[in-house]
């Protein structure tokens, strides 16, 4: 199988280095090109002029054609690419085949023409008004940057067509700096749009390289005009210390999400169903991604209890596990669930607050905790989730208030009538999106990240 | 407060053990009958490791084998007092330093007796054997300054009981007095006195590149050693432990086998040492030699069961020093058994999310 996890059209790389991936029974290894200044000051200077002269000059209607075409193609198990993902992401990410398998199209989707059109419309108005010639200068005009830095965290492939396809569409070249944790999709990725439309393909590089070589970080960044950065707090700080003056940086930090139940959707009759919907906002890819609930706050005096909404939730996990299996985890993340389960099983035993802990036999797959942490709180992550009971939904926003910098999506089983109120006053601690349980792993190609426009903030 | 019968009998009997234990080979069926003593006496006292242990099937009266108590987690030690006694009449609570923002670790004993019988017995086997007393240099703070630091305490102990009269602190809230420590270097190079250094192993760092600065070396006399404990924790630069050795070698003269590594933890009452004093001229590999009165093992971190020897996992003590709290304590460090002993590979602690979302650790280390 020819796998190239690189793209860096126009540039003739001599110098190759191999990562290796897996435990040995199911080890890959990713030839990767040796990056070096000239080697990006060749793919900048590459991508930006295939830019200027096709990708600025296509109307955004046919971008949109070629990236719906490419994410189409995502969607058939047979396509090569996914085949290649099949076959080398499991070991590379720690992701189980199953759940690439079935989420990685599901991560895709919302990048059809749909979404695209939906996204466009919603922040420009008028989308056409990127497509007035060249030079131009008719009011109104809207006009992207030519180059955007693209820096990946690797934790959810999709991150990465995310960013691509919002670069495209205000025709930017891009250059793509993929994560040690995956330095292959968002290559392929790129590979699939250049196979609808190669010369599209030319203003997108995509290399990878160790975070924190300041050569490259500076040869990078200073072509650029906007640099999109995801990661940790620490990463985050040290790209802002290497972006000079006059170019953007956008970055998208650490964020937490949790999900709300009023006790009106506790219904006996309801609970498997909104218990499979809200594992399934725990589970997808492994509670990795930002929009991934930590804790599910449980109204009490419904008609089913808020343990046996956790009892339903435990089942469902199970079966999800059964369905789509957690992924490998490193010793650390292991031993960390290790560590929380023995406590919060010794702080039942003392009467502490917890009453109920739940989890798969003899692995770390899924664990359920109903706890009286009523301040939110974040958890040890693959997929371990609190159940919190609370008297009223009403206290809810002071509850995850300590959260305000961090906080990101809610997702709510309420009634209409307390949904709006109940947003708004989420909105206000510092939420930035609303959605039914279920819903919270798929937010729309449109929806705000993490609260700002994502292509206005694009245009220069 | 004056202990009720069976705690004295239980406490006069592990004392025992330990007060003959320090040089002998370590005697599994004593060791076993009191490890199901303490697990009987811990289960009977500690209601909640009670319901713990149930929940396990784990009871006193299955139980055969000391492996099979078990573990309590050191998260936990965080949580929720780990107490067979009211935690209000402890004599001493010891607090781990912990990382900013995040709750330490809190480890309360009944009485130091045991605490101090293992300390003293396992240090003087492993960083004294060929002495009773040597001259101390301690580069690490005192218990008035870090009046809740079991690693304070110990080396206080250690310089007041095994140290010559002139034995000191180098060090204090401003750092280290580093004039007088090199000018105690020098004297002890002239007059042929070898020393016994004992400090964080981030505050010799502090030192090497002091003497790398100022272009310092000294040979320090026949018999000098190092006892260096402890990770960084952001205080200086991390530095290889290869490397650390050359430094120790070049720089102050002390060759290979009197560098001896201590491993501890709050949520402890023993310690461990390297081997590389005891087995000094043997040409065996440096590994952690546990005190008599306690084992390890190593257990993957997925079924917490034991690894096969030679794979890497995550260390289990069993520790009859740890009498008033938890015998047996399931830790987050990584390490893999050699010859009777580990090595430690570093922490597994801290899960941290690979992207965007975030994981509790690392939220505990921001909050501060």
């Amino acid at each position: 199988m020819e796998v190239q996890p690189y793209a860096l059209p126009g540039v003739k790389v001599e110098e190759f280095v191999d990562l290796e991936y897996g435990p040995s029974e199911e080890r890959a290894i990713l030839r990767l090109p040796v990056v070096t200044p000239a080697v990006l000051a060749a793919a900048t200077e590459s991508v930006t002029q295939a830019r200027d002269g096709y990708l600025a000059t296509i109307p955004v209607s046919q971008i949109v054609e070629v990236i719906a075409i490419a994410v189409e193609r995502w969607q058939d198990p047979g396509y090569h690419l996914r085949v290649v993902v099949h076959e080398l992401l499991p070991a590379i990410t720690g992701y189980s085949t199953q759940m690439l398998q079935e989420g990685l199209p599901e991560l895709l989707k919302p990048f059809g023409k749909d979404g695209l059109l939906a996204l466009l419309e919603s922040e420009l108005r008028d989308p056409e008004r990127l497509d007035s010639a060249a030079g131009g200068h008719r009011p109104g005009k809207l006009s992207g940057p030519r180059l955007v830095t693209h820096v990946l965290a690797g934790n959810i492939p999709a991150v990465a067509a995310e960013s691509i396809v919002r670069a495209l569409l205000v025709k930017s070249a891009s250059l793509v700096k993929m994560a040690s944790g995956d330095p292959l999709f968002p290559a392929l990725f790129a590979q699939s749009l250049a196979e609808v439309d190669s010369k599209l393909g030319e203003s997108i590089a995509v290399v990878w390289w160790k975070g924190g070589e300041q050569d490259l970080e500076k040869t990078a960044f200073s072509a650029s005009d906007v640099v999109i950065a995801y990661g940790g707090d620490s990463s985050i700080q040290s790209i802002r210390e290497a972006v000079p003056n006059g170019v953007r940086l956008i970055a998208y930090g650490h964020r937490i999400s949790f999900g709300a139940i009023g006790r009106e959707a506790l219904r006996r009759s309801g609970l498997a169903a909104l218990a499979a919907r809200a594992a399934w906002d725990v589970g997808f890819f492994d509670q990795q991604g930002c929009v991934a609930p930590h804790a599910f706050y449980v109204e009490r005096d419904g008609q089913a209890t808020p343990a046996e909404f956790a009892e339903a939730l435990a089942r469902e996990m199970q079966r999800l596990e059964e369905k789509l299996p957690r992924g490998r985890l490193s010793a650390a993340e292991a031993s960390s669930i290790q560590q929380s389960r023995a406590t919060w099983e010794l702080r039942q035993a003392a009467g502490d607050g917890v009453h109920l802990l739940l989890q798969s036999h003899a692995s770390t797959a899924w664990t359920v905790v109903c706890e009286d942490t009523v301040p939110f709180q974040a958890t040890g992550l693959n997929r371990v989730i609190r159940v919190v009971p609370i008297d009223d939904l009403s206290t809810l926003p002071s509850a995850v208030e300590g959260m305000r910098r961090f906080l990101q999506t809610a997702g709510l089983a309420v009634s209409r009538k307390r949904l709006g109120p109940l947003s708004r006053a989420l909105a206000e601690v510092g939420v930035t999106r609303v959605c039914p349980i279920g819903r919270m792993q798929h937010p729309p190609a449109a929806w705000p990240h993490d609260g700002r426009p994502n292509l206005v903030d694009l245009l220069t | 407060m004056a202990a009720d019968p069976e705690t004295t009998r239980l406490d006069d009997d592990i004392l025992a053990f330990i007060r003959e234990g320090g040089s002998g080979p370590s005697d599994e069926s004593r060791f076993n009958a009191l490890a199901l003593r303490l697990f009987a006496y811990q289960f009977g006292r500690n209601p909640a490791y009670r319901s713990f242990c149930v929940a396990r099937n784990v009871t006193p009266e299955q139980v055969t084998r000391w492996h099979q108590v078990p573990a309590v987690p050191t998260m936990a030690f965080k949580e929720l007092p780990v107490a067979c006694f009211p935690v209000q009449q402890a004599a001493v609570v010891y607090l781990s330093s912990g990382t900013t923002g995040s709750k330490p670790s809190a480890h309360y004993l009944p009485s130091l007796d045991l605490y101090n019988a293992s300390l003293k017995t396992h240090f003087s086997r492993c960083v004294l054997p060929d002495r009773e007393r040597m001259p101390m240099i301690v580069l690490a703070l005192p218990p008035r300054v870090l009046p809740h630091s079991s690693l304070s305490h110990m080396l206080e102990v250690v310089r007041t009981e095994m140290g010559t009269p002139d034995s000191d602190y180098f060090m204090d809230e401003g750092g280290i007095d580093l004039p007088r420590l090199v000018s105690a270097l020098r004297d002890a190079e002239k007059a042929g006195r070898p020393l016994c250094l004992l400090g964080t192993a981030f505050a010799f760092v502090h030192f090497l590149d002091h003497c790398r600065d100022q272009g310092l070396r000294f040979v320090l006399p026949p018999g000098s050693r190092i006892m260096d404990t402890g990770g960084y924790k952001g205080k200086s630069r991390e530095v290889p432990k290869a490397e650390l050795h050359g430094l120790y070698q070049t720089t102050l003269g002390i060759p290979p086998d009197y560098l001896i590594n201590e491993y501890g933890m709050t949520e402890m009452g023993s310690q461990f040492y390297d081997n590389s004093l005891v087995d000094t001229g043997k040409g065996r590999p440096r590994f952690k030699l546990a005190p008599p009165w306690a084992r390890t093992l190593v257990v993957d971190p997925e079924r917490l069961e034991p690894v096969p020897r030679g794979q890497a996992g995550l260390l289990r003590h069993y520790d009859l020093a740890n009498r008033g709290s938890a015998m047996v304590v399931q830790t987050d460090d990584m390490g893999v058994e050699i010859e009777e002993g580990f090595e430690i590979l570093g922490r597994a602690s801290g899960a941290e999310a690979r992207g965007c979302s975030i994981a509790s650790d690392e939220l505990l280390s921001r909050a501060g």
